[in-house]
């Protein structure tokens, strides 16, 4: 594989070592990356660029017990996806990934913290997006690039990156996602607050996380598929045909070694101290949208108050809780 | 004379405006809804017909719908009693829709047509068309022949599933007919279903995979499902088919045909036995088709044959008619499906008001097909600066200029350039181009633009002069409605005939000097175009052939899989971003996707 295909200048032009300054410049060399400004050296680990540096505050017992468990559970799996027209195609008909990049719209750059084995961050690529997906597992991040190369996608690329210590400037991203990812790390709301330094003013961020209500289900589940195997799960029963990944699912939602729940108000929280207006929960918050006219993911919609938001969270025990039970609040970045 | 034809509530709705019997606008209603294969009432069309003919329903003489309600509730009343009790929830689940929407069309109609607030409608004005005499009419009428034997064949109408007859004139007959449940188009949609690909969407997937397998199934499915005889009658043994009674099309005795294999699932692997069986459906086909054309020469004594309903959509199934020479002339109206129903509808109450047009012998009726909406320079304009786009505007030579160079080296272009299309196809107005001699460019078509199948085929448009040089080829095929074999000098003989490689791999073997227009089995399904059927299109062409010396560009619609054709400039921008195409060329304006 070819280094300078890795990378697109736009997504280069983002990055800086871990630690390192706005001005950094990095450059592609031979086997890795080259940081102009101090000459310090980053060589791919198995051919995926490494920009993972541990920092202090780190609890490290959850960080390498979460690296290690994607390590043997790289997810989601690409059986029968092979071809990026397959991915496109699945992209095209979930609603959440297909009304996230009709939002989105065109000639962004997008920046997918937790990329895993990178769908997300190659399907987003299209429209004439540049993307960087950025994880701690190196096995998910080797798929994420055999599907990159093998599609000859030249505008998604992907790191390992620590998400307390991102090799990335501040400011340089218009959209920053954070899907099923933050609620895995040893604190959710600092990670938070480390992801959205990379949003540009005005720029967008999408959260998606455990709900702490219909995550109450899954764990119901954990408890009882030893007994009743995992047909009682819903995803398994109807929607995962390939064993393998089936596997795959079982393992990241019912064996994950670590996960902390939340709720709309809780990321709401973090908005206000973060400076991020509240613009967009999905589901969609009861009541939320008054307006008949159809609306995109990022179209302003009533936060509504803490009751309805009490009875919209009870609520999805029912419906989101068969799959995985996760909730995205987005919002916008004071400009 | 103003005549509105609406062809609707089935699938495919489209609207047609016929004034002194020509045909002056025509369009599909999923263009601008943009949801695929829309069969709700076509307001948009209908509007646009309007809009496009500058007049307004105060104006319209008739509206003439395609096909007789009451005849297909007759059909599907009598086929319950004959299987009840069988199918009993299918029929309940039926009926009430069927009530509702169809025997009580009148009113709906004319209730749907006031709300577009476009002038006003009385319920006198409608009138209602047998479906295969709509087809019938929507073949024989723009065709350019004086007299000609009518073939109909599609899944089915109100009773008729095959219908044979001429027209003369502005007259028409049809005498004989083939009745529900035994139908052809029912047939390959069987078929097409079992095979795991949608019914009225993926019959060409079907036709597409055919050339890759055997027909090893004929044998055995002329033994135990259909009955053809001598004249290309036939019948359908229906302990096979479930469609009477339920909403599915084959049954449990039909997988046992071919070893007890249950219909594939979508987006599974195709297997060999798969492309098999797609062969032996096609091979059938063709010999219905045959030797009821021949029959009805022999009936008619006609020189010509004009042909519509779904079936005749079947290319390579028209490729072999003009082969075979049964008929001195062929003439295959475009838009073959129910869409074409308007148009039919809309000429058949033509020829009864006696204002038919007289026909020209060197043009059809159909003006190219190009009867669609157009867009301005301003309207393009508007849409990019909202959209933030990087373009550059030229005047029409030098953007021909560039889009050929483009072409020439690899890239791959969007071609949006004035009225829009009628009927499944795009034939230069609403185009995706490229590289015919490229070898790896019917891969990354597929994959990279259409996001669709890698077996997909791709279809040449070559200027009309040249093509007895590169095809089997010596009419005008103006529609790219029939299939014909590359000349045997452009041909590269490999191993394709290697069942034992892959799909893909039999695909990425050059197959001639212009591979990715050449099917596994050396044909083509050509689009011939003339200076003056569409100028700019024949200037591009004749721009390539200049850099290269090749007379085609591989012509794909301007699409991603599952999603209509692109109709305004809006679905244009977003389809050349969604996609990997190079370059885009909408009106004047050239944009390049390393400029964005």
């Amino acid at each position: 594989m070819n280094q300078s295909s890795l990378f697109p200048k736009k997504i280069l032009d983002c990055l800086k070592p871990p630690g390192g300054n706005q001005d950094d410049i990095m450059e592609i060399t031979e086997g890795g990356l080259k940081c102009v400004n101090t000459g310090e050296y980053f060589p791919n680990e198995k051919s995926i660029p490494f920009l993972f540096k541990e920092t202090d505050g780190d609890k490290k017992y959850i960080t390498n017990t979460i690296k290690d468990f994607y390590e043997d559970n790289p997810f989601p799996s690409y059986e029968g996806l092979e071809e990026f027209g397959n991915l496109v195609n699945k992209g095209s008909s979930n609603s959440f990934s297909n009304e996230l990049l009709q939002s989105i719209g065109f000639n962004k750059l997008i920046l997918e913290c937790g990329c895993g084995t990178g769908q997300l961050t190659n399907f987003l690529q299209l429209n004439n997006n540049y993307t960087l997906g950025i994880d701690l597992s190196l096995s998910s991040l080797s798929l994420a690039i055999e599907h990159k190369t093998r599609n000859e996608l030249s505008r998604s690329s992907f790191a390992q990156m620590n998400i307390f210590n991102m090799a990335i400037k501040d400011e340089v991203f218009d959209v920053v996602i954070s899907h099923g990812v933050l609620h895995h790390t040893f604190d959710a709301k600092r990670a938070f607050s480390e992801i959205i330094k990379k949003l540009k003013p005005g720029g967008i961020v999408v959260i998606g996380l455990y709900n702490r209500y219909a995550r109450i289900m899954t764990w119901l589940r954990s408890k009882l598929i030893p007994f009743f195997g995992p047909n009682i799960d819903y995803v398994i029963r109807n929607k995962a045909i390939d064993p393998k990944k089936k596997e795959i699912w079982i393992a990241d939602q019912y064996y994950n070694p670590h996960e902390t729940w939340h709720s709309i108000g809780e990321v709401m929280g973090w908005f206000d101290e973060n400076n991020i207006e509240y613009i967009n929960c999905s589901p969609p918050i009861l009541g939320s949208h008054t307006n008949t006219k159809p609306s995109g993911l990022f179209t302003a919609s009533d936060p509504a108050g803490s009751y309805e938001r009490l009875i919209t969270q009870l609520g999805w025990i029912s419906s989101i809780s068969r799959e995985g039970a996760l909730f995205d609040v987005i919002g916008r970045k004071a400009s | 004379m103003d005549i509105l034809g609406i062809s609707g509530y089935y699938h495919d709705s489209s609207a047609a405006l016929v004034r002194d019997g020509k045909i002056i606008a025509a369009a599909q209603e999923e263009r601008f809804s943009r949801e695929k294969g829309d069969s709700s009432f076509p307001k948009h069309a209908i509007k646009f017909c309007l809009q496009q003919a500058n007049t307004d329903l105060n104006e319209i003489s008739q509206v003439a719908f395609y096909d007789k309600p009451l005849l297909t509730f007759d059909r599907l009343l009598e086929t319950y009693f004959a299987y009840a009790p069988k199918g009993f929830s299918s029929f309940v689940k039926s009926i009430p829709l069927w009530v509702k929407q169809k025997l009580l069309l009148q009113t709906q109609l004319v209730k749907e047509l006031n709300a577009l607030k476009s002038g006003t409608i009385e319920p006198s004005k409608l009138s209602f068309s047998h479906h295969h005499h709509s087809h019938a009419a929507s073949a024989f009428f723009p065709s350019p022949f004086d007299s000609s034997a009518i073939l109909i064949m599609d899944g089915v109408g109100e009773w008729a599933t095959t219908s044979l007859g001429r027209g003369n004139k502005d007259s028409l007959i049809l005498d004989q007919e083939i009745k529900f449940p035994h139908s052809i188009g029912l047939l390959y949609s069987a078929f097409t279903y079992y095979l795991g690909f949608k019914v009225n969407e993926g019959e060409y997937k079907v036709m597409g995979l055919a050339p890759f397998g055997e027909p090893c199934f004929v044998d055995k499915i002329k033994d135990e499902v259909i009955d053809i005889k001598e004249d290309g009658s036939f019948r359908l043994n229906m302990r096979y088919f479930d469609y009477c009674t339920s909403l599915t099309m084959t049954n449990r005795e039909f997988s046992n045909l071919f070893g007890n294999r249950p219909p594939r699932k979508p987006d599974t692997p195709l297997q060999e036995m798969d492309m098999n069986i797609a062969r032996s459906i096609q091979v059938i086909t063709e010999e219905v088709v045959l030797k009821l054309a021949k029959t009805l020469r022999k009936k008619t004594g006609e020189k010509n044959l004009v042909m519509a309903g779904g079936v005749a959509l079947n290319c390579v199934a028209n490729g072999l008619l003009v082969k075979e020479k049964v008929f001195d002339n062929l003439w295959v109206q475009p838009a073959a499906g129910d869409a074409g129903g308007s148009i039919g509808a809309a000429l058949a109450a033509s020829s009864i008001s006696g204002t038919i047009a007289k026909k020209d012998e060197k043009f059809d009726g159909m003006s190219g097909c190009y009867l669609g909406p157009s867009y301005e320079d301003a309207e393009i304009k508007e849409v990019l600066e909202r959209y933030n786009a990087d373009y550059d505007l030229l005047d029409i030579d030098s953007l021909i200029l560039e889009v050929a160079n483009l072409i020439s080296k690899g890239k791959i272009v969007g071609w949006f350039q004035d009225r829009m299309e009628f009927g499944p196809r795009a034939l230069g107005n609403r185009s995706i181009l490229g590289d015919p001699r490229s070898e790896n460019m019917q891969k990354i078509l597929n994959l990279k633009i259409k996001y669709r199948e890698s077996f997909r085929p791709f279809a040449p448009a070559i200027i009309s002069e040249d093509c007895s040089q590169y095809f089997d080829l010596t009419e005008d095929s103006p529609y790219m409605l029939i299939v014909t074999d590359v000349l045997k000098d452009r041909i590269v003989k490999n191993n394709s005939i290697n069942k034992n490689l892959s799909v893909t791999d039999r695909i990425n073997l050059k197959r001639s000097d212009i591979p990715a227009v050449t099917h596994v089995d050396y044909s083509a399904r050509v689009q011939t175009v003339t200076k003056n059927s569409n100028e700019k299109f024949y200037a591009l062409i004749k721009e390539f052939k200049k850099i290269t010396g090749c007379s085609l560009l591989v012509n794909t619609s301007f699409n991603v899989r599952d999603e209509p054709i692109v109709c305004s400039p809006e679905d244009a921008y977003k389809c050349f971003m969604g996609t990997e195409m190079d370059g885009l060329a909408i009106g004047n304006f050239l944009l390049r996707k390393i400029n964005q």
